[in-house]
């Protein structure tokens, strides 16, 4: 047994998740118990698999899968970066598993999609861990595409919403997108090199034009699949659109899947490349993407669209360490490469438990009151004490508060910065960058702060806005256990992060090739002093005594004999008067107006005599230029108004003008076209039925030949609808061409 | 020593700043009344206000969502408040790993997310105001601070807030171009931060009723008037601590008694200036703040420019 086998033997367990969610789908509540169950089983296999690799840090390579000689070799590889990923998806996946049990009961008046959930559910985990398992290309793109695949049903599931489709649809274009030119960088290796084996990339020497040319490519296509902004857009939609155990695993673990493809494709493979160039564009990239992530989920009422925006925030931060890390490589400075990239992992692993956690919270939320809608919540937290608590942990984590997790990995980034600003070797361009990525990094944490004090004040705290929620019901035992890990590893690592940043440091020395010297050396100087990561735990000790006597000095004095409405001043409190998101966060709103597209008004209220009062009114404003080129590829003034309204955001709207009018003028012709076609069976259904039932007069036995034939058009026409759009079809066809030519040109070069 | 000896250090910072910060309070208040042509109340006035506010008994508690936060909250923001003021050092500067700067900023980030936390708890209107406009200024002074500070810590060669107070005159004239725009950027900053007028915007009494405290009472209520001071002097002291923290002892001697009176008088000085602005100054309105900022912003992200382009 090694850990390679271990990893490994999660696989048939997930299998039989498969089957077991396919067989007892006459019993929805035993299906989803044991494909949880099952996936929670697996999940934790692999989890101990990567974690004993962590420990032994062997490399293991073993040619995988029994194909003919013939046909091209290829391996699973398991290295210390693959088990990093590996122990993030799996430990991620085994609490979501836990959740699903109690979430599932929303699907179980459809017992048949419970069960293809169920499928999808546990092929989309496991083909993540064959990603990060996966040695050579042939592998990744198999389990890449799977992966894409898998995940497109799962945000499909609700398909009966039509923004649901929409969304699922831009996921699919947009993954697809992504994978073209990942293929494609693949292509480029292979043609350099004759083999498909990453290790063999890794030691051949590729033409630095080549490495060029495959690094854009990369970039472009990870960068898709992670939300880098400007290709971003398909994120705040798909993700929300999903169940919530499935948002929880695409944002917190499906983004750093691709983070994965990028650092495994950098580092390892083209290390001897890295030009401080490539560093500066990716952290260009990412300082825009931290602050424009985070701005707009500020303004999102929508909990889990304010949560999707924020993992473009935290993918952006993912991206700052990693771009300074390829810089500080490419310079030669070695501690500062080996701070920044552990600053960038440590991060992977905070934001995929704390953003796992807030999407759990968020659909124990939905579940419970039945909306999204910040501005319908609101005293949750009489209701859902456990979540409440959940959501508050979270919140402090991914707001990088001190003593939890994301703060330790986001500490470690801005003294890297700080030590790039001041390491000359690296070039005037970087040190700028990371200047204004500082100044860009502190402003988000601000508005980190804000916009989840905002999250967690108005849907959790205040008074209840809707009936919904005030009828609030508690949520189910599975769901609150699924809490229990993702909690205890918030506080842990914020507390204690020196526990997993310093093993982190080690494996980050070794992956672009022979161990770089002393790797502790990187995270001292990244502190400029030595163990500075208990930090932490004393100011935690301070803080605690510091409170306890402040509480014993003002908790004997209360003694509460009334309870009393909020003041306003003097009137009565009413309904209408508590806090709303739009309160809230309208002074934001009004200062960043430029970046959001809105306009201020001014309204003047004559009402009162004696004082003119000015009421200010903040109006969203069409941005014109946008709308023209809209009608002129013609889309109709209806789809124009979807288009403006669900995506507000004015910089997506200019960067990528071109291709999302392209995909709604698409979307509408096929989703019309695909009516038609449903409409087609339909007709031909009620036709036959009509004429079935004039026949019936004169037979029985014809009768019910025409209702036989006439049931199994309408069966026919309602599978249609289901498959939905033809987008399936679009993209399996897409598949099988790609796999023909490869097929082809294997023939043709043996 | 290790962990003993710095949780000591910190409860010296935390004992000077708690002293002190009462005083601050009260001199600015009788300073502004005096500018003001008013009377104004005696120096000792807001020793007094906390003591009577620890000694009521308040037998009333708002419609809060939840009890326990609307008891612990106060507490909470206190308490990382303190935390924060213990890593600032103000009479001794001890090169001290423990102090890093960001520790601090994000001390006390946290102590106004737990203070927005407690104000939404309870539905009041005033309070969510209040809370978005401390987060308004927040957003334009926290950053450009933190930025500013980064640069003086790169000029000196150290993160640490204990390392970065050893800065003598004699040091001056290497870093002078990145040190006077820092400093700028960071009065700006600390203008915002120190929530006086003209940048009371989120307390404003007249207007919104102090909404952040609005509903608390008694001891609870002195428990949050007391990490304001405490906020205010902190600000203070950083700046004291970065910028001119000349005098400052190196270790505990006799020495220290004097470099103590100088931290009071350093912070009695900056306490009139911002009175004199405070005093003859009307409240800005929130949403006219943003050319503020930009210039702010752009003086941090200029000294941090200058250091890059200086240092090759």
């Amino acid at each position: 047994m090694n850990p390679l086998q271990l990893v490994l033997l999660a696989l048939p367990i997930f299998a039989a998740a498969c089957i077991a969610s396919l067989s007892l789908h006459r019993r929805p509540r035993a299906s989803s118990l044991a494909t949880g169950i099952l996936c929670a089983v697996a999940s934790a296999i692999a989890f101990s698999g990567a974690v004993w690799e962590l420990i032994e840090g062997r490399v293991y390579e073993v040619s995988a899968l029994l194909l003919p000689a013939s046909f091209p070799r290829t391996v699973l590889h398991l290295d210390q970066l693959s088990a990093v990923f590996i122990a993030v998806i799996s430990a991620v996946a085994f609490y979501t598993s836990l959740f699903s049990v109690g979430y599932a009961r929303e699907y179980f008046d459809k017992p048949l999609r419970l069960s293809l959930m169920g499928v999808c559910y546990s092929s989309f985990v496991a083909s993540m861990i064959m990603v990060a398992l996966a040695g050579d290309a042939i592998l990744f793109i198999v389990f890449w595409e799977v992966m894409s695949v898998t995940s497109f049903f799962l945000v499909m599931m609700d398909y009966e919403r039509s923004e649901v489709r929409r969304a699922a649809m831009l996921y699919l274009i947009y993954a697809t997108v992504s994978a073209v030119f990942v293929f494609a960088g693949f292509g480029i290796g292979y043609a350099c090199t004759k083999s498909f084996v990453f290790s063999d990339w890794r030691t051949a020497s590729l033409p630095p034009s080549m490495a060029a040319l495959m690094f854009a490519l990369f970039f472009v296509g990870f960068s898709a699949k992670a939300g880098l902004v400007p290709l971003h857009s398909w994120l705040p939609q798909a993700h929300p659109a999903a169940p919530s155990h499935v948002s929880a695993l695409l944002s917190g673990v499906m983004v750093k899947v691709a983070v994965y493809g990028l650092v495994r494709m950098l580092l390892y493979v083209l290390a001897p490349h890295l030009s401080i160039a490539w560093g500066s564009v990716i952290m260009g990239f990412a300082a825009l993407t931290t602050f424009y992530g985070i701005a707009y989920a500020l303004i999102q009422r929508d909990l889990k669209r304010l949560l999707a925006y924020s993992t473009i925030e935290n993918v952006g931060i993912i991206y700052l360490g990693l771009g300074l890390a390829v810089s500080a490589y490419a310079a030669h400075t070695y501690p500062l490469y080996i701070a920044a990239l552990t600053a960038s992992l440590f991060h992977v692993a905070n934001h995929a438990v704390s953003k796992s956690l807030l999407f759990l919270c968020s659909g124990a939320v939905l579940q419970s009151t039945g909306t999204r809608d910040l501005l319908e919540m609101g005293g949750l937290l009489k209701r859902l004490r456990l979540t409440a608590v959940a959501f508050l942990l979270g919140s402090l984590g991914i707001a990088a508060m001190p003593f939890f997790n994301c703060f330790a990995s986001e500490w470690i980034l801005y003294n890297s910065l700080l030590l790039s600003m001041g390491s000359p070797s690296l070039g005037i361009v970087t040190r700028v960058l990371s200047a204004a990525s500082f100044l860009t990094l502190a402003t988000a944490g601000v508005l980190a702060t804000y916009c989840f004090s905002k999250a967690f004040g108005l849907a959790f705290l205040t008074e209840p806005r809707s009936p919904e929620a005030e009828r609030a019901k508690p949520e189910p035992l599975s769901i609150r256990m699924s809490y229990a890990v993702p909690m205890i590893s918030v506080v842990a690592m914020g507390l204690a992060p020196a526990l997993v940043a310093q093993p982190i440091a080690s494996i980050v020395a070794r992956i672009p090739g022979p161990p770089l010297a002393a790797p502790m050396l990187g995270l001292r100087v990244a502190l400029w002093s030595s163990p500075s990561m208990y930090i932490p735990a004393v100011l935690a000790c301070f803080a605690s005594v510091a409170g306890f006597i402040a509480w014993s000095s003002s908790i004997a004095r209360t003694t509460t004999l009334r309870t009393t409405t909020p003041f306003v001043s003097g009137a009565d409190f009413e309904k209408s008067f508590v806090p709303t998101p739009s309160l809230y966060v309208g002074n934001g709103e009004e200062l960043m107006r430029g970046l959001y597209g809105v306009r201020r008004a001014y309204e003047r209220d004559y009402a009162v005599r004696l004082w003119t009062t000015r009421r200010i009114v903040i109006e969203r404003l069409p941005v014109d230029p946008w709308i023209r080129v809209l009608r002129r590829i013609g889309l109709s003034d209806e789809d124009i108004k979807r288009v403006v309204h669900t995506h507000d955001d004015f910089l997506q709207a200019l960067v990528t003008v071109g291709g999302r009018a392209l995909v709604f003028a698409l979307s509408r012709h096929v989703e019309r076209s695909c009516e038609a076609i449903y409409e087609g069976f339909r007709s031909i259904a009620v036709a036959f039925l009509s004429v079935g039932r004039s026949i019936a007069s004169m037979d029985k036995g014809i009768y019910l030949g025409f209702r036989g034939i006439a049931s199994a058009f309408s069966a026919l026409s309602r599978a249609v609808r289901r498959i939905q759009c033809g987008n399936l079809y679009a993209y399996l066809a897409y598949v099988y061409v790609v796999l023909i030519l490869a097929l082809i040109y294997f023939a043709l070069t043996r | 020593m290790g962990i003993l000896g710095d949780l000591a250090w910190m409860c010296i910072n935390c004992a000077v700043m708690l002293s002190i910060a009462p005083l601050i309070e009260g001199y600015v208040r009788k300073l502004a009344a005096r500018i003001q042509g008013r009377v104004g109340p005696p120096l000792t006035q807001p020793y007094r206000d906390l003591a009577k506010l620890f000694a009521r008994r308040f037998t009333t508690a708002p419609r809060a969502s939840s009890n326990a936060l609307y008891e612990l909250g106060p507490v909470a923001v206190l308490s990382a408040t303190l935390c924060a003021c213990g890593l600032i050092p103000t009479v001794v500067s001890r090169p001290w790993e423990l102090s890093n700067f960001i520790v601090v900023f994000y001390l006390l980030a946290l102590s106004r997310f737990l203070l927005s936390a407690a104000s939404l708890n309870v539905s009041n209107p005033f309070a969510a105001v209040s809370m978005s406009r401390e987060y308004l200024l927040a957003l334009g002074a926290e950053p450009s601070a933190m930025l500013a500070t980064g640069v003086m810590a790169l000029c000196i060669g150290s993160p640490s807030l204990g390392a970065m107070s050893t800065l003598s005159y004699a040091e001056l004239p290497r870093i002078l171009p990145p040190y006077v725009t820092a400093l700028a950027a960071f009065v700006m900053a600390m203008a915002l931060d120190l929530a006086l007028p003209p940048f009371d915007v989120a307390e404003a009494e007249q207007e919104i009723c102090e909404g952040v405290m609005l509903e608390y009472g008694g001891a609870k209520l002195a428990l949050l008037k007391l990490s304001l001071f405490l906020k205010r002097v902190a600000s203070m002291s950083l700046f004291i601590s970065v910028f001119i923290p000349f005098g400052i002892s190196a270790n505990l001697s006799w020495w220290t008694l004097a470099s103590a009176l100088l931290y009071v008088a350093k912070l009695f000085i900056i306490a009139t200036i911002v009175t004199l602005v405070y005093a003859s100054s009307a409240r800005v309105r929130p949403w006219s703040l943003s050319r503020y900022l930009l210039v702010l912003t752009s003086l941090s992200l200029l000294s941090s420019l200058i250091y890059v382009l200086e240092v090759r």
